[in-house]
């Protein structure tokens, strides 16, 4: 039974990314734009577009050219990029990590605000902290990622002078103390060759982006957290154990957060997805050089094999994730 | 009760912009060099932007364009997911199988990332965005009428209906869709305040309505060059007003919600 269940659920999980695959190809291929003409510029003359048309397989019918792409993308090949010409899987190489890292960054800062944050509101539901946090959640929700990012850079780059403006790493410092890239994460990267001042320009150049990502998470987990913990501390074994007089901390932490936090961690894994693509404003305002700014500047150019690729590789970490969400739910709750 | 006040000024404000603010002409994107970035004043609340446009009265247009996109593209989202959502739940089998299959192809898709793949495509634009973003949204409505008109289709009022030769056409529009308009309403009103979040970001990367329109995103995004030389209104405007557009749309779909469940 069970494992019929898991099989299932990989089947589908499988079918939904051939079918992303399939309508991205469609959509981008119906398209009136000649990949061709862009690829071979604007002086190219027409036998040359002619010539790159046949070397790109674009004189091939319709079906033939999705086989392909297809036949490409089980080699981890997403073709090249028109207007650079480089191969979109060594950009991604360089830009999925950036992205990640500005990510994890901002969900161990929402993590760690927001879950204890939401113990405390939920501990101490309709007290001041409860509510002071409920309106700054649903403020968090509501506003616009570019404007807190334009704010954020107002306040600690333009008046307090705190934090740097954007990029990932001071001109100075990458000529003195360059990144040695091992992993493609920075802040480990410097941290594994022993080089602290790259580091901390590293980590002070990574405070704002990741503060803005976080906004949005932080306030949905603080609330869930708030809700769950409502919920928990109302059923009968917390009150069972608040009769048998053990300590209020012991009762919080041990008996309601248990309950209180795996839906706080689906939530969290969920939204983590949406992160990735929803950090583009951020990475174009704090000229973050991750997937989000890389797949901008490709809409730009009408680039479109690094469009296709940004979101092919989304989806799949999106489809990933609650793949593996609904596992892990179906492992430890017998009911599934 | 806050935030519905709220609601109904910006409702008001894109209703009635031309008659709200001296500067209508500026307000659809006539510039006056003259004053260009002129701070706040009595005279211009909001300040001047970067062409010398009373803000207060680009900021009042700009509702126009927010609400219009975003009720269009929730009323069409609403429309085409009630339609899969109604046909799958009510006919089942195969029917119900292939479009339930189909919406989890779209709803695989981060929504952002859709509509900017989908933007991209089409080109910028009003309607392109408009066409994006339903694309991008329909799918949620889809799954929740479909769950709503399946957790009715097996309660005697149903049955009853059928044994009593009432057609399925009728039986889908006047007794399994009434049951799923409660939820529709409190989900469609909380994404009006989302698809303006989403779509103000569109707009912010240059894919959204062009210049000269009133847009909140567009604002914001042409006038971040002047807020770090300190005119910080060009942009602090704008985005206090998607703020407050999304922020009364998030709080009434939640009251909506508290008073559809009694709690």
């Amino acid at each position: 039974m069970r494992a019929e269940y898991l099989l299932r659920r990989l089947a589908s999980a499988v079918l939904v990314i051939v079918g992303v695959v399939t309508l991205t190809f469609f959509a981008v291929r119906l398209t009136p734009s000649d990949p061709a003409r862009l690829y071979a510029g604007p002086r190219a003359r027409p036998e040359q577009v002619e010539a790159l048309r046949v070397r790109l397989g674009l004189d091939r019918s319709l079906p033939e050219q999705y086989v392909r792409y297809l036949a490409n993308l089980l080699h981890g090949d997403f073709g090249d990029s028109f207007k650079t010409r480089r191969s979109v899987r060594e950009d991604l190489g360089i830009f999925l990590p950036a992205t990640l890292e500005l990510v994890i960054a901002a969900y161990a800062l929402a993590l760690c605000i927001g879950i204890p944050a939401g113990i405390v509101a939920g501990a101490q539901a309709t007290r001041a902290f409860d509510k002071a946090t409920g309106v700054a959640a649903v403020l968090g929700a509501s506003a616009p990622v570019f404007a807190l990012a334009l704010l954020a850079q107002q306040i600690f780059f333009n008046q307090l002078h705190w934090l740097p403006l954007n990029g990932r790493l001071s001109a100075d410092v990458s000529i003195t103390h360059p990144v040695t890239a091992i992993t493609g994460f920075w802040l480990l990267d410097t941290a594994l060759t022993g080089n602290w001042v790259a580091w901390r320009d590293v980590a002070a150049h990574l405070i704002l982006p990741a503060l803005v990502v976080a906004i949005y998470p932080l306030a949905i987990i603080l609330r869930m957290t708030r809700n769950s913990m409502v919920d928990a501390l109302r059923q009968p074994h917390i009150v069972v154990a608040r009769a048998k007089g053990l300590p209020a901390r012991l009762i919080l932490l041990r008996h309601a957060l248990r309950n209180a936090i795996l839906p706080v961690l689906t939530v969290a894994g969920l939204s983590f997805a949406y992160a990735v693509t929803g950090s583009v404003f951020v990475e174009v305002l704090f000229r973050w050089p991750g997937v989000g700014a890389y797949m901008a500047d490709a809409i730009v150019s009408k680039d479109f094999p690094p469009i296709m690729a940004v979101t092919l590789v989304s989806t799949v970490i999106f489809v990933a994730v609650t793949t593996a969400v609904d596992v892990v739910r179906a492992v430890l709750d017998p009911r599934v | 009760m806050g935030a519905l006040v709220l609601l109904g000024a910006v409702v008001m404000a894109a209703l009635f912009a031309p008659l709200l603010t001296p500067y209508a002409a500026e307000g659809a994107g006539l510039p006056n060099m003259a004053h260009k970035l002129l701070p706040p004043s009595l005279e211009h609340p909001f300040g001047a932007d970067e062409m010398g446009r009373d803000l207060l009265a680009r900021v009042l247009y700009g509702a126009r364009t927010s609400l219009l996109l975003a009720a269009l593209v929730v009323g069409s989202s609403v429309a085409m997911g009630v339609l899969v959502g109604l046909a799958a739940g009510a006919a089942g089998g195969w029917l119900d199988e292939t479009a339930m299959r189909v919406t989890d192809i779209f709803l695989a898709f981060p929504p952002l990332l859709l509509a900017i793949l989908l933007v991209a495509v089409l080109g910028g634009g009003f309607s392109s965005a408009v066409l994006a973003l339903a694309i991008a949204w329909w799918p949620f409505y889809a799954v929740l009428v479909r769950g709503q008109v399946v957790s009715v289709r097996r309660l005697p009022f149903i049955e009853a209906a059928q044994a009593t030769g009432v057609s399925p056409l009728r039986i889908a529009w006047r007794h399994l869709l009434p049951n799923a308009l409660g939820p529709l309403l409190v989900q469609a009103t909380v994404d009006i305040g989302a698809v303006i979040l989403v779509a103000s970001g569109l707009s912010f990367i240059g894919l959204g309505p062009q210049p000269p329109t009133a847009d909140w995103g567009l604002m914001i995004a042409s006038g971040r060059q002047f807020v770090l030389s300190g005119s910080w209104w060009v942009a602090g405007f704008p985005g206090l007003a998607i703020l407050v557009t999304a922020l009364a749309f998030a709080v009434v779909g939640d009251a909506l919600r508290a008073a559809t469940h009694g709690g």
